[in-house]
């Protein structure tokens, strides 16, 4: 038998060991069979509640009400009121856990995070003054006894046996908790279970592979309550009563099943069982109430508590997840071997590439207007997309390309315009109808879900494509699901399509970052789409990978499936595109061949910025002094040597070395995903990749690279980040002191004048909360925050972002004014032309290297540099 | 008429505690995005701190006032530990998918409880009131509703602290700097601030808040500890009307679940039994109006 069967087989085997032998060897002993009872219920119960939040992400803290009702449904309503056999009382309360569950969830699981889990705590509350409201089905607060048990009396339980009713119940308790462990293990390897998965981990990526992700949550919350219920039944059955709680005690024993939950490793199939058997079976605490066991007297409680949060902060899985973590540091991973039966990966359609001007329309955009406040990212733009190509849309940063794939996929909609995939209007279809029709995409940030496998990230691509309702993925097993056994065929065909079988079986976040790249293109194509968004599938890659998904890219259009590629590497663009769409302040300003496009004067001003000539100041440093190293008395405001950092997989910087000089202005320029901004973050000490940074970064001769933020902001250096980051509930003026946090002499408020001075807007509006502010104003406020710090050295993250041409001109004005303030800055910027206009010196970054250094003039003129933005075509340079 | 004074009067003491709780939870959010489920132990364990130091310490000599400063900067120091045991530890992490927090804050709550019970008192205590009389004035009665000193100086009080709060938030260095770190932890500290002491300080003030509270309501309520469920759900609840991490809203949700609380008292002789279902029709009112609450402000969702 293969490992991986084994390891799932053999706790199952120990754990029936178990409780037969629990069974017989306390059959005499009162107090540990109904012990062995209690852990019986719990165990399922709290298996309900894993389901909910360790697979499906919801925190409820109203679960206990569903016991309490299922008690009273199955033990007493069913039997007494509606005069059915006590057998019957399980299925009755399951029923109505699910009724009652799904009622609950349908309200309130569109909201996000905590307001749904106070909702389901307001829910506790009410379910039991309800049930205190209306005496008859309830009677009060007294409770009803349960009037015809179940009759337990087995033939194997020994006749003689004083305890015999109560080993009846071990036992039926026993079956109950197999059943519910069947079901889930069922479940959790089924494309419910995959979906509910998906959705803890990233509802985004769940939505965009066509899972209805409201739906799911709901039927995720009802099997809970469900489960729940049954659990209360047992209960009920054992007591021979049931009393409904106040709704206080609701919330501490729904907290409670959490706890248990936590404590064995949330969303393992193991740990509510491992959780409840050592709560009640283990130590015998019952949390914040009466204790069972009393081996530990008094300090049982304390102990109690104490442990659970030496267990969170020490192994925040869970016992059963942190021992899968160690099991799985030990043992080797193994390789999965290949499905016997193999399929092709894509289905074939008649090709129509390059048929030219006749080829069919698959997407037509007409009108789409998409406004963030007082940013419009989309106007009105118009789109056609033919069959069997790849089109590319390019353009700077902000000019709206994300936004486009965001309107066509559904992630977020248009406020405005039709969008029409092969003749069929989408209109304001949610993202997972669009995935039905036949739209797939990816994510400039790489949404896997870390946690699956390769190959189940890969089936629950399939979603759309697949039909096994609930009740089936619940109640048969595996090997007979014959859907399941296709869509796994098909996700390794995909797996191997996309080059990594040899990791199907591996954890998804455990790929280098370009394969993770790789398995969300092999989810999205797991849909069958018609068209497939990509959105910057090359940024942050290396040459080698980058040459890999051209060639994917190809043999996908190859398989007859349009794709729309949002790039920024203009080699992949010039490679791939059959034709190319350039995009600026969200409307299409050029459109054509790749050759043409890249010709346009339009383009390249629109990339690199226009050239107007300024005068060029003395440099600060010659030449010859930043040539050396270590130039004679000149030491470097900043100096960084051989500086590398990891992002994820990923090699984010490589070894770059940087000197910036007292008075200074350089700029760090490249395209996207170069590492510009993690440069930035790393010298600043923002980066939360801090603790993978290698090599020195030395600031006013102190080594810097591992010191927090606020201490290297106190030493005088002061960062405009990227996306602004102004604080947007305080006002214009408290952003500007803010700024000016660190400061304690007098010069504030003559620094905030010239700030006002500078971008009178600012001063005008000083009261405004800053996030009124249109995103211009917003940027102008960032810089003017980093001058409000009087720093000795800014560093100013893309200034221009976003900004109408006459703004940019004014940036790069203050810009030189500030230098000749003396103030030394380092600016990262994606306009190279003026950046390099007013900058002493520049270094250009390509995938996390440095490539070219020196004075600012001379890179203007390299080719290089041009090719390092738009590709290797530096011959249609304009000058 | 009577009936309306006396939900009014109700409405502002109970609502008073209500807010200092939720203020509580407000402020923790802000800064760390936790819960901190602790908040409602803190309250009994503040309450059983100044009966102990009241009664049992200085038997009764030391007049209440001094008692309850001290009570405070105790209660300060505990916010303090409860930072430092339960929740940094957990070092930075993303408080939507790793729930140790919920768990760490939960079992604090229950050591704390516990070591109350077992080195103070495990049973109901009272503690007198901090104003029996003003000078002057020992109360009135507004048709038929009693009024006594120990009410006003609970909702003035509990005014006093909150109206300090906000000019804290507003008006001063420490405040700016706190709000920045509310908003954006990580932009606050390029401008200088160390979050951490943000953190440390709104776990400080929202001790001080609870205990400052569990001595309030023992008048009316006494101090026990079946109470700090009670406050702390009702808190909670409180907290999310008014939009986690607001403080304002966390004032106006604390009233508002107050009043619902006092109508419902006048209004029905089942108050225990309808309250909560009144408070829920409430918060599920607001929540369709405003999803993230009275004061939240909007999550954006970054794609």
């Amino acid at each position: 038998m293969p490992a991986r069967r084994l390891t799932a087989v053999l706790p199952a085997v120990a754990l029936v060991a178990f409780l037969v032998w629990f069974g017989r060897a306390q059959a005499t002993d009162r107090f540990w069979i109904t012990l062995g009872i209690e852990a019986m219920w719990i165990a399922t119960a709290v298996i309900g509640v894993n389901l909910l939040l360790g697979y499906t992400g919801l925190l409820s803290l109203g679960h206990y009400a569903f016991f309490v009702y299922g008690g009273f449904a199955g033990a007493i309503w069913a039997v007494e009121d509606w005069g059915l056999d006590p057998w019957l009382g399980f299925p009755v309360a399951f029923a109505v856990g699910l009724l009652l569950g799904a009622l609950l969830a349908l309200t309130c699981c569109h909201l996000r995070g905590f307001y749904l889990t106070v909702v389901t705590l307001a829910f506790g509350l009410i379910a039991s003054t309800t049930a205190l409201l209306f005496e008859g089905p309830f009677n009060g607060s007294s409770g009803r006894p349960v009037t015809e048990p179940l009759d337990t009396n087995f033939g194997f339980i020994d006749a003689a046996n004083p305890n015999r009713p109560f080993v009846g119940l071990y036992w039926v308790g026993v079956g109950l908790l197999l059943l519910t462990l069947y079901a889930s293990w069922n479940l959790v390897r089924s494309r419910w279970g995959r979906a509910y998965r998906a959705i803890r981990e990233s509802e985004l990526a769940a939505r965009a592979s066509g899972i209805p992700t409201y739906g799911y949550k709901v039927s995720a919350f009802a099997l809970s309550a469900g489960i729940v219920a049954v659990a209360g039944v047992l209960a009920a059955q054992t007591n021979l009563q049931v009393t409904m709680v106040d709704g206080t005690s609701i919330v501490g024993q729904s907290f409670r099943y959490v706890i248990f939950a936590f404590f064995g490793g949330l969303g393992t199939l193991a740990g509510p069982i491992v959780g409840a058997f050592a709560f009640t079976l283990g130590f015998g605490v019952e949390v914040g109430g009466e204790t069972i066991n009393g081996r530990l007297g008094r300090y049982e409680t304390l102990f109690f508590g104490a442990l659970i949060i030496v267990v969170a902060i020490v192994a925040p899985r869970g016992v059963v997840g942190s021992v899968r973590q160690l099991a799985a540091r030990v043992v080797q991973p193994r390789r999965l071997a290949a499905p016997r039966h193999r399929v092709a990966p894509l289905r074939t359609r008649p090709s129509t590439a390059g048929a030219g001007g006749d080829a069919e329309t698959l997407l037509s955009v007409r009108g789409i207007t998409k406004r963030f406040g007082g940013l419009c990212a989309l106007d009105a733009l118009d789109l056609t997309v033919a069959r069997g190509t790849v089109h590319a849309v390019i353009g700077p940063n902000g000019s709206g390309k994300s936004t486009l794939v965001n309107a066509i996929s559904g992630i977020s909609p248009a406020d405005a315009g039709s969008v029409q995939l092969l003749g069929r209007e989408v209109g304001r279809r949610p993202a997972h109808r669009r995935t039905r029709m036949g739209v797939a995409r990816t994510f400039q940030s790489c949404q896997i879900w870390h946690e699956m496998s390769v190959l189940e990230n890969v089936m629950v691509g399939a979603h759309t494509r697949t039909r096994n309702g609930l009740a089936r993925s619940l109640l048969v097993p595996l090997w007979l699901r014959r859907e399941e056994r296709r869509v796994r065929d098909r996700a390794w065909a995909l797996v191997e399509f996309v080059g990594l079988s040899d990791r199907a079986g591996d954890a998804a976040g455990a790929l280098p970052f370009a394969d993770q790249r790789r398995l969300e293109i092999a989810r999205a194509l797991a849909s069958d789409p018609e068209l497939l968004l990509l959105d910057e599938p090359a940024a942050g890659m290396h040459p080698t990978d980058i040459r890999q998904l051209v060639e994917l890219v190809r043999r996908i259009r190859a398989a007859g499936i349009t794709v729309l590629l949002v790039e920024h590497h203009m080699d992949v663009v010039i490679e791939l595109a059959d034709h190319v769409t350039v995009l600026d302040f969200g409307r299409c300003i050029s459109e054509g061949q790749c050759d043409e496009v890249c010709r346009d004067p339009r383009v390249i001003a629109a990339y690199l910025g226009d050239r107007q000539p300024r005068p060029r100041r003395a440099p600060v440093v010659t030449e010859a002094v930043a040539a050396t190293a270590t130039p004679p008395g000149h030491e470097p405001l900043l100096s960084v040597r051989n500086l590398s950092v990891q992002y994820g997989a990923a090699r984010a910087l490589e070894g770059i070395d940087v000197d910036v000089y007292d008075g200074e202005l350089v700029a760090l320029i490249g395209s996207n995903g170069a590492g510009k901004t993690t440069s930035l973050e790393t010298f600043s000490g923002l980066s939360v990749l801090q603790k993978t940074v290698r090599g020195e970064v030395t600031f006013l001769g102190e080594r810097i690279e591992r010191r927090a933020a606020h201490r290297i902001a106190r030493m005088g250096m002061a960062h405009v980040p990227e996306g602004r980051r102004i604080f947007p509930e305080s006002s214009v003026e408290e952003n500007l002191l803010l700024g000016a946090y660190r400061r304690r002499d007098d010069g504030v408020g003559r620094d905030l004048a010239r700030v006002y001075e500078r971008f009178p807007v600012l001063g005008d509006r000083r009261h405004a909360p800053a996030g009124l502010l249109s995103g211009g104003e917003q940027q102008m406020l960032a810089i003017g925050r980093g001058l409000a710090a009087s720093p000795r050295f800014l560093l100013l993250d893309e200034p221009s972002l976003g900004l109408a041409p006459k703004l940019v001109d004014e940036v790069f004005r203050v810009l030189s004014d500030l230098t000749r303030d003396g103030v030394t800055v380092l600016v990262v910027e994606q306009m190279a032309e003026q950046a390099l206009q007013v900058a002493d010196r520049a270094y250009v970054l390509e995938t996390g290297r440095i490539r070219v250094t020196g004075p600012a003039a001379e890179i203007a003129a390299d080719p290089r540099v041009m090719s390092a933005y738009l590709g290797a075509t530096p011959a249609t340079t304009a000058s | 008429m009577s009936e309306a004074v006396q939900t009014v009067v109700y409405a502002l003491t109970i609502g008073s505690v209500y807010a200092l709780v939720a203020v509580g939870y407000s402020l923790v959010f802000a800064t760390t995005r936790i819960v901190n489920f602790a908040q409602g132990a803190l309250v009994v364990v503040g309450g059983y701190l100044a009966w102990w130091l009241y009664a049992r310490v200085f038997d009764a000599d030391l007049p209440l006032v001094f008692v309850v400063l001290l009570v405070v900067v105790l209660a300060a120091l505990l916010g303090l530990a409860f930072d430092l045991v339960a929740v940094a530890p957990l070092g930075r992490f993303d408080p939507a998918t790793n729930l140790a927090w919920l768990v760490t804050t939960f079992g604090a709550a229950v050591v704390a409880q516990e070591l109350v019970a077992q080195t103070i008192s495990d049973t109901g205590q009272t503690l007198p009131a901090l104003a029996d009389s003003i000078v002057g004035w020992s109360g009135s009665v507004v048709e038929d509703v009693a009024i006594r000193p120990s009410d006003v100086v609970l909702v003035a009080g509990t005014l006093l602290v909150l109206v300090g709060l906000e000019l804290l938030q507003n008006r001063t260095r420490v405040g700016r700097a706190f709000r920045a770190v509310a908003q954006d932890r990580q932009a606050a500290s390029l401008m200088g601030i160390n979050p951490t002491a943000m953190v440390v300080l709104s776990f400080m003030i929202a001790g001080a808040l609870a205990a400052l509270s569990g001595v309030l309501v023992a008048p009316r309520l006494g101090v026990r500890f079946n109470i700090g469920l009670n406050l702390a759900v009702f808190g909670f609840v409180a907290a999310v009307i008014g939009g986690l991490g607001s403080t304002r809203g966390a004032v106006v949700g604390g009233y508002l679940v107050g009043f619902v609380d006092g109508v419902v008292g006048v209004l029905s002789s089942r108050a225990d039994v309808y309250r909560p279902l009144a408070v829920f029709v409430v918060f599920v009112l607001v929540l369709a109006l405003r999803p993230t609450g009275l004061f939240g402000r909007p999550l954006i969702e970054k794609v």
